[in-house]
């Protein structure tokens, strides 16, 4: 019988090999991110299989008390109340229905983004709309601001273009100056993330009710450089900073795609 | 097993101490945070939808003048909820577990949950595969200490790709035990073998090299071995620190 | 009309059956890719509901296979979580339409008496062609269904016509 294996004291066996096949396999970090990307996305695509089965074993449940069966049905008119209509009977069930497909389809909007998300974690570089993007972590980033009790406002304009770097490292990119910028507010203070086009580029505005000098020092890399700065330069964009009108404003920009939403 | 040992040193970083380590860490924080929102937010949608099954099944039972006929079709769509709603809750749970840990440079967690949450994860596949996925959980659940995120990505990829090559039909079973001073976590694939699924360790496969370097940087082994002719084992041995079952 | 529905989850694909069948509409039932494939050999439906993530023949191959071998059977697209790629992929492939679940069942019952009523015109069109002498555009028609983006927005305008 064949054995392999690998590890630390081991030795290679004679079966083991792949290493060096560099231009086929995967760095750590990328194969890493491919394996939670794909589990993720098989856990949401499993749970929108259920959301689905709930939903119309509801909406069977109401088929049934509301198309072709009032006379079936008929012991529902004599629990409520003789002589009502039928309508006012099945009200009681329907409310109940009602709520249940309300909440599924919240959960699969819910779902769907986490799926969303998950693809794009192992999406290589590519034309990817910016709004959906930051939809996919608008959740959390407004989780986060009320648990720190700070307002954040996220306006993403209607038909952004689309733009082309790498989409998880965008949506990292942006979690981190959002986080970064909130670290240095207080409860009750104010954030505001605008998306959309400005001269000629993608751009992400940070707007915070707080001057620069509060804000504290920037999440720095080990080569002394401000974090968000280095991953949004290298996605190909530009990050800069201004304070006025006792407002301080973090700006990434990044170059629009040729296609267009 | 009941000595309780301290590894001896702490498992490597991977991805060392650079940039790209501290890129990894924001990454995963931030996939932590997603998941963490989303499994909160999906167990509230579960209550509320769980809230309004026992309210239909309350007016049903009320309906005594309802025949056998249709009290059973209606309890039957209740019923139907039900076992998904519960389904959808424990994955929600596990989901909810495993985002704890996401982003947790280094920490002390049961092997035992870690493999049940992989196996919560792997049920897509599994089913897609036509293949039945179980797990046997040692009687004393060990606890392994490092980095949760590389674990999990050895043990999804080992038994993701043991899914894969079991043919249609076939069994995979998960094993934590303990071991001196280590966790043992087996994948054993029953059922022949897909020809034209290739080994982990095979050439060409983009993953191996990553698997390789992690398992070395943790300190531990792994072993694949065909065991009979329709029984495949993959043996990942992990250094850890063992805590005795108090219960 | 003869509508085959095909999914892997039993509870979903056997209520969805029950509720389209309160409609009006009936369907037969399959749970995987393969399943489909033997059906469509025996007895052709005109409309097939598809799940695209299944067990063994995944449901895109099977788009891809009816599209050379039963190129009139409209195939509406119904799944749980479809990529960006995946449309474009049923839509080149001259899907019907695409619908993610959990949809509509009324909107879903539409789109199946609109696939139905699309194979009939494509039909009658072709035999119009046909007895007319043009064979070759006869052949082209019987094999070419409009893409699923100009059906979509020919129901949506439907829609609004109606509201």
């Amino acid at each position: 019988m064949g054995e392999t294996q690998a590890g630390h004291g081991t030795g290679q066996a004679s079966t083991v090999q792949g290493a060096g096949d560099v231009e086929a396999s995967l760095g750590l970090r990328d194969a890493e991110l491919q394996v939670l990307s794909r589990t993720l996305a098989n856990v949401a695509h499993d749970i929108q299989n259920h959301l689905a089965a709930i939903n119309e074993s509801a909406g069977w449940m109401g088929d049934l008390l509301t198309l072709k069966n009032k006379q079936r049905f008929g012991w529902i008119s004599r629990l409520f109340r003789l002589g009502k209509r039928h309508s006012d009977d099945i009200r009681p069930f329907s409310v109940a229905l009602d709520a249940i497909q309300k909440e599924i389809g919240q959960g699969s909007i819910l779902n769907k983004r986490i799926g969303g998300f998950a693809h794009r974690l192992e999406e290589a570089p590519s034309l990817f709309s910016g709004n959906k993007a930051l939809e996919e972590i608008g959740d959390v980033l407004l989780r986060e601001a009320a648990e720190k009790g700070i307002h954040l406002e996220m306006k993403l304009a209607n038909g952004a273009p689309m733009i082309e770097t790498d989409p998880p490292g965008f949506q990292l990119a942006v979690f981190c100056g959002v986080e970064q910028i909130m670290d240095g507010l207080e409860r009750g203070d104010r954030l505001m993330l605008e998306a959309g086009e400005e001269e000629g580029r993608y751009q992400v505005q940070l707007t915070s009710s707080r001057p620069a000098e509060s804000l504290g020092l920037p999440l720095r890399d080990p080569d002394g450089q401000d974090f968000s700065q280095t991953i949004v330069e290298e996605l190909g964009g530009q990050i800069w900073k201004q304070s006025g009108d006792g407002n301080h404003i973090t700006t990434l920009a990044f170059p629009l795609a040729v296609a267009r939403t | 097993m009941d000595s309780i040992e301290d590894v001896a040193e702490p498992n490597k970083m991977a991805l060392g101490p650079g940039k790209e380590e501290i890129l990894r860490q924001r990454q995963l924080a931030l996939i932590g945070k997603v998941i963490a929102g989303f499994s909160d937010k999906i167990e509230g949608h579960l209550a509320d939808i769980q809230e309004s099954t026992g309210r239909l099944g309350d007016l049903v039972g009320q309906a005594s003048e309802s025949t056998q006929e249709d009290r059973e079709t209606f309890t039957g769509i209740l019923s139907t909820i039900e076992r998904h709603v519960n389904i959808l809750a424990q994955k929600s749970q596990h989901l909810n577990r495993f985002a704890q840990r996401t982003g947790a440079l280094s920490s002390t967690f049961d092997a035992g949950e870690l493999v049940e949450e992989t196996l919560s994860f792997s049920t897509r596949l599994a089913r897609l595969r036509r293949v039945s996925l179980a797990q046997e959980a040692a009687k004393m659940s060990p606890s392994l200490h490092g980095d949760p995120m590389l674990i999990h990505f050895l043990v999804s990829i080992l038994v993701d790709s043991m899914l894969e090559r079991v043919s249609r039909g076939g069994k995979v079973i998960l094993r934590t035990k303990s071991a001196e001073k280590g966790v043992v976590i087996e994948v054993e694939g029953h059922g022949t073998v897909d020809p034209e699924a290739p080994s982990l360790s095979e050439q060409g496969n983009p993953y191996w090299p990553a698997v390789e370097q992690v398992v070395g940087d943790l300190g531990g082994r792994l072993q694949m071995n065909a065991i009979a002719n329709d029984i495949n084992r993959t043996v990942l041995f992990l250094p850890t620190k063992q805590v005795p079952d108090t219960s | 009309m003869k509508v085959l529905l095909v999914d892997d989850e039993i509870d979903f694909v056997t209520t969805l059956s029950n509720r389209l069948g309160m409609r009006g509409i009936k369907t037969d039932v399959v749970h995987d890719g393969q399943d489909a494939l033997d059906y469509v050999k025996e007895q052709e439906p005109d409309v097939i509901v598809l799940d695209l993530k299944m067990p063994g023949m995944y449901g895109m191959e099977v788009l891809r296979q009816l599209s050379k071998t039963n190129p009139g059977i409209q195939v509406v697209i119904l799944t749980g979580h479809g990529t960006d790629r995946d449309e474009d992929e049923a839509q080149r492939l001259k899907a019907f339409d695409y619908l993610e679940k959990p949809t509509d069942i009324d909107k879903l019952a539409d789109r199946i008496r609109g696939a139905y009523k699309f194979r009939l015109e494509q039909t009658m069109a072709a035999a119009a062609f046909a007895e007319a002498g043009e064979f070759d555009t006869a052949r082209e028609m019987a094999k070419d269904a409009e893409p699923l983006k100009t059906t979509g927005e020919l129901f949506e305008d439907e829609d609004k016509n109606e509201t």
